[in-house]
Parts: C-alpha cells; structure tokens; sequence
C-alpha cells in the first residue's frame, strides 16, 4: 500500500460541492464570487484537531451527516414557533425560516431618518455589484472554513444600513427558525449591519428550531460601525439540542464607535462560535461578554479575538459558563495590542462553574501585546458550587436541589445583570431555573 | 426540647466532642461557654447538620425526633435555626428573596398558608426596625458586602422573621461593637418565648449581660465539666477558664 495522500478525501465535502449546484443563487452578478467563495471552502477542508483553533472541538460528527438545502414554499405559521420566542413587545421583528426571509412572519421594516434595512435577497436585486464586492472579502485565501462556506451558499439575510446619526429606536429583533423537513436542512444567513457616525441600534439575533431537528446552522453577522456609533449586538442560541450550530461575528470599530456584544448558548448539539473585533480607531471601545450553559453531551466553543489597532482602545471580555451531565464548553480569548497602540486597556474574565464530575471546561486566554502603555489583565477560573453557601442556604430550610439551582444561577446572574434588555434576562432567568433544578451533586 | 446525650463527633481525624451530655427545655436560655477549640462551635454546626461532620456516638432528641436522622433543610423546617458566626456571603441570591423562600418553605411545614409579596413585605418591615436596619439591605446579595455587624444583624433578622423553635446562636457577640450588641440582644430578648428554647455560644461573658441565660455551661475537652446559674458566667469572667481545667484534671 501506498502512504496516505496529504489531506483525506472527504465526502462531506462532496456532498457540499453537489448542494451547492443545486441552490437558489443570488442572481449571475454574485455567482461568480460565490464559486470562489466555494472554491475556497473545498480547498480549505472541514477544520480538524490539527488546527490549532480546533484542538477541542471535533467536527467528525457533523462531517458524517448530510443537509439538505431549505425546501420551496412557505412552511411555517407564526403560531409554531411564537411560544419561543423572547417577551417583548413594540420591537421590530425580522424572520428567517431556514435562512430565507419571511416576510408574512415578520412586522414591516422600520422605517426612521438615516435607516434603510432590506434582505439581503433584495440587495442582491438592486444592487449585485456591491453585494459581490462584499462577499468577496468572505472568498480569500484567509477565510475561515465555515465564513467562505457561507458567502457561497448565502442566498438571503439581512441588511442594515444607519447613516449618520441613524437610530431605530426599538430593537431590531432578528428570528432564526430552523425548520425540520424530510431530510436534516442547512441554512447560510448573512446579516450585515454598517452603522455610520454617531449612529446607533440594538440587534437581537435569536435562534431557535423545531425540538427534533439535526439541522446546520451556519450564520455570519458583519459589524461596521463608523466614528461614535454605538451597537449592542446579541446572539442568543437556543437551538434544538441536536442542531448544529456556526457562528460567527466580525467586526470592525472606528474612533470612539462602541459595541457591546452578548454571546448566550443554551441549546444545540455542538455550537462554534467565532468573534473577531478589530479595534481600528482611537477610543473604540468593545465589550464582549458571554454566558452557556452545557448539558446533557453538549458541546460549546467560544473563539474570540480582539485586535487593538489603535490608542486608547477598550476590549473588555467577561465570559460564564455552567457545564453540568457531560457537557463540554472550550473558550479562547485572544487580544492582540499591535505596535503603537499605545494607552489601551484589555480586560478578560473566564469563569466556569463544573456541575458534575464527567463534565470539562478547557478555558485559554491568551495576550500578545507589541506596545508597552497598556493595561491588561485575564483571569480563568473553574470551579465547583461553594460548600459553605450550600450549607447556608440549607440551614435556612431551602431544598437542597432548589440551594443548587439558586448557586448556580447567582453565579450567571452577574453576566445576565449586563444585558440591558429585560425581555433577555427575563428569558434566561426562566431557562436556566428550569434548566438548573435538580442537576446532580456534582463530585463528591 | 433538645435532649444531647453522649454525643462524639469527628472533624476529619479529631474527635471534637467527646460525650456531651445537655438537656434543654422550652422557654430555656442556655449559654454554653468555654475557651477557643474547646468545640462550642462544632456542636453548633452539628446541630444545624453540616456536612463533614462525623458522628461518633450518641444521641440527639428534638421534639421527639432523631435529629441527626435529619437533612439541614428538615431541621430548618421544623424550627431549628443557627446564627452562624461567619455568614455567609452569597453575591447573586437576593436578600429578599432568600428570607421569603426560606419563610415560606418553614410556613408549609408548619401548616399555614404561604405569604404573598405584599405581607411578606409588611412582615419584614417591622421586623428590620427593630434590628435598626435600612430597607436597602433586602435588595442586596445575601450578606454581600456587609460590615461584621451587619452580618450578625441580618442573621438575628432572620431568626426573627423564621420564628425558630430551637435558636443556636453561635459566637452572635463575637465582633460587635457595643451598640451593635445592644441591637443584637434586644432582638433575642424580643424571641424569648414559652415555647422557644434558645442555646447561645459564646467565649465572652460580654453578651449574658444583655441576655440574662438561665442555665451556663462550659464546655471543655469536648464535654460539658460544669453547669450552673447565670453566676457562674460572672465568675468565668473573673476568674478565666483556667481553674475549672485544673478542678477538672484534679477530680
């Protein structure tokens, strides 16, 4: 026998190179930036434990199954999936059902002074060139697997554009239902938000699904946020607990523009979530700060980098995570301090808590720093509930399971107490004191 | 009421107590004195049912029961209550929250309906005048941030609003400024009650002049060598521990 060739023939990417033939487009003027797009995918190939970015999460499962593209036709009424949904009022909701935009299921765009909002689908019709010239940013030899995967198969999302001093005074609530069919259905949304100076918004992406559905989600959400512009991003996946769930969400600051950034994780099988910030103008200041929950044989990672371009830049990162059952959760934060940025301030916090003696957390945070006026700190810590508070709250005749299931919440509570929207907390405070009771004693 | 008879207990590979012997009775204060390590503390905790502590030997009867039989969450239940002498600090578990559920779980099992929001409100208001503490407390994490005295007020607080059968207060003078103190000990003298037996742990004499005991005991070696009325807490402070070691050694 010969030796094995240098990367394995793999068939998941077979099936991919045959799905892609088959979508729906964007029209002739983005085909061509697509198949490069797709190009770059193949040629990269599913991300494996070589990678170093991939040391802890294996994607040999989600490799071996097959998705297909979301079938034609209109397949949900609002009442399936409305019981999941956040309780807010008065916000701007925006669906997607497998990636496509639905307008039936959706409440009018808003329309205010300085803000145009469109699918993604309707860019490509009035404007294809430029929409092209976006997603070939997505189609280089330094695309991420799953960021070039989406550009090439991305046939809708959204579109945000807030020119100067642009604002939508409600959220702008951003549904992703993923549905499930005959066969196990992939979707690849884009939503792009460029914020100009002095502009500002609240986006909400919320992802959610039917209970039995093994579906791949693959969402890219790119941020451009001009001179003082202000944005508080959230993406909180509760997707079913087989889905598999990519993610990621790129951003770029300019002087004084701020982004505030929540990262919650409550459902799917495997969930990879990348988050890339770079800090490009004086004062841009970035708040990243996460919360997961792993049971069951979940799977959750966490990848962040934050590049500091520019003095006076903030990033502050605060990440939680609960892992209880057998659940996995993998968190890296990068900050990278480049030459001459000088006056910068780079925070991160990693704290797990470990429910049960079979569950892991592998937590890494990593700095390089090539100025010298900075100030930075990182701290990582996993542990278990504390005994002496158990034991508190016991002598002060709470349950025992209800003593465990208040701890750990009290220990989500500070991340939670940062989001700024109650209908959020309200939801995660519900979640996770359903979720939390009666986890089991944990090591003994 | 509480009926200790021989009771050994182990913390890791020490034997703390070694065959206390205490009856309390209902509407009985009892001070239970000794020097540091002598194991005030320990049957405190062994009281309330903390874990990793061994029992050896020996019996404790409450109310007819086996109490060792029972959890820490039981025992709260059916009206034993500790005042720790190290509160807790839980950040993220409100106060409030923490006095309502903790009410309301002992009202359950006392037979009695749970309280809503507003009576559970107007219930804690008397109650936190009378400790002299802000309302801005009960929106705080339990214990978190609090002075020492704070601490020990929010625990007789909650002794008050739990209306405990059987009160273990363990060290509750133990960093209390005069004042404080004061507080402290009117708010126990409040509880004293016919049916309510209250077991104070102290080192000091300090807290017995606010809180006349009717049985003192020392503690010593694990055991209780001696009993007596409130006077022998005043000789105590005259005289030290030291000669009661020595009455000991020599009998």
């Amino acid at each position: 026998m010969s030796a094995a060739p240098e990367r394995v023939h793999d068939p998941a990417l077979d099936r991919l190179r045959s799905a892609w033939t088959e979508r729906r487009g964007l029209g002739t003027a983005v085909d061509e930036v697509q198949r490069r797009a797709l190009d770059v995918a193949l040629a990269r190939g599913l991300p494996s434990a070589r990678d170093e970015a991939w040391k802890y999460t294996s994607l040999r499962r989600f490799g071996s199954r097959s998705f297909a593209l979301p079938a034609a036709g209109p397949t949900l009424i609002a009442a399936d999936f409305e019981a999941g949904l956040l309780p807010a009022s008065g916000w701007h909701r925006i669906v997607f059902v497998d990636g496509r935009y639905e307008a039936s299921l959706s409440t009018p765009f808003p329309v205010a002074r300085g803000v145009t909002i469109r699918s993604l689908a309707e860019v490509a019709a009035d404007d294809p060139d430029r929409l092209a010239s976006r997603l070939g940013v997505s189609a280089t030899d330094h695309t991420p697997f799953f960021a070039a995967l989406n550009a090439s198969f991305v046939e809708d999302g959204l579109v945000i554009e807030l020119g100067p001093h642009g604002e939508v005074a409600e959220p702008l609530y951003v549904v992703h239902v993923a549905t499930t069919r005959e066969r196990a259905t992939m979707s690849h949304c884009r939503v792009l938000i460029d914020a100009a100076e002095q502009s500002r918004a609240i986006v909400v992406e919320h992802h959610i699904g039917r209970a039995a559905g093994e579906n791949f989600t693959n969402v890219v959400t790119e941020v451009r946020l001009g001179a003082g512009a202000k944005l508080e991003h959230y993406r909180l996946q509760d997707e079913p607990s087989r889905s598999f769930h990519f993610a990621r969400l790129d951003a770029a600051l300019d002087g004084d523009a701020s982004l505030v950034a929540h990262r919650i994780g409550l459902g799917a099988a495997l969930d990879r979530t990348d988050i890339d910030v770079r800090l490009e103008g004086a004062g841009a200041e970035v708040a990243l700060h996460g919360l997961f929950v792993v049971d069951g044989t979940r799977h959750l990672d966490t990848h962040t980098r934050v590049d500091h371009l520019a003095p006076y830049t903030c990033s502050d990162e605060d990440y939680r995570g609960l892992a209880t059952d057998r659940g996995r959760g993998v968190f890296n934060g990068k900050a990278i301090v480049h030459p001459g940025a000088q006056h910068i301030e780079a925070h991160q916090s990693s704290r797990n808590l470990l429910l049960s003696s079979s569950a892991e957390i592998d937590t890494k945070p990593e700095f390089e720093i090539y100025a010298d006026d900075v100030k930075c700190s990182h701290g990582a810590t996993t542990g278990q509930l504390d005994p002496a508070a158990l034991f508190y709250l016991r002598s002060r005749a709470i349950p025992e399971d209800e003593a465990r299931a208040l701890l750990t919440h009290a220990f989500a509570a500070t991340v939670i107490a940062r989001m700024s929207l109650g209908p959020v907390r309200e939801y995660l405070d519900r979640a996770l004191l359903t979720r939390l009771r009666g986890v089991d004693g944990g090591p003994t | 009421m509480l009926s200790i008879k021989n009771l050994k207990v182990r913390a890791g590979e020490r034997l703390i107590l070694t065959g206390l012997d205490l009856e309390v009775g209902a509407g009985e204060v009892h001070a239970i004195m000794g020097p540091n390590g002598s194991g005030k503390s320990t049957l405190a905790q062994v009281l309330a049912g903390r874990e990793g502590l061994v029992v050896e030997a020996g019996t404790v009867r409450y109310l007819d029961r086996d109490l060792l039989e029972l959890a820490p969450e039981e025992r709260a239940r059916d009206g034993v209550f500790l005042a720790f002498q190290y509160p807790v600090e839980i950040p993220g578990v409100n106060n409030a929250y923490l006095l309502k559920a903790a009410l309301n779980a002992v009202r359950k099992s006392r037979g009695e309906a749970e309280l809503d929001a507003f009576e559970f409100l107007a219930l804690i208001r008397g109650k936190m005048k009378l400790m002299q503490m802000e309302e801005s407390f009960l929106n705080r994490g339990v214990n978190e941030g609090f002075s020492g005295g704070e601490k020990k007020r929010n625990e007789i607080l909650q002794m008050a609003v739990l209306e405990p059968r059987l009160a273990i207060l363990d060290e509750t003078d133990s960093g209390l400024d005069i004042d404080a103190l004061r507080v402290v000990a009117s708010g126990v003298n409040g509880l004293r009650k016919p049916d309510r037996a209250i077991v104070l742990v102290t080192h000091y004499q300090r807290l017995l002049d606010y809180i006349e005991p009717d049985h003192v005991h020392v503690l010593s070696g694990g055991r209780i060598v001696k009993s007596g009325d409130a006077s022998l807490a005043r000789e105590l402070e005259k005289r030290g521990y030291d000669w009661l070691r020595e009455e000991v050694n020599a009998a």
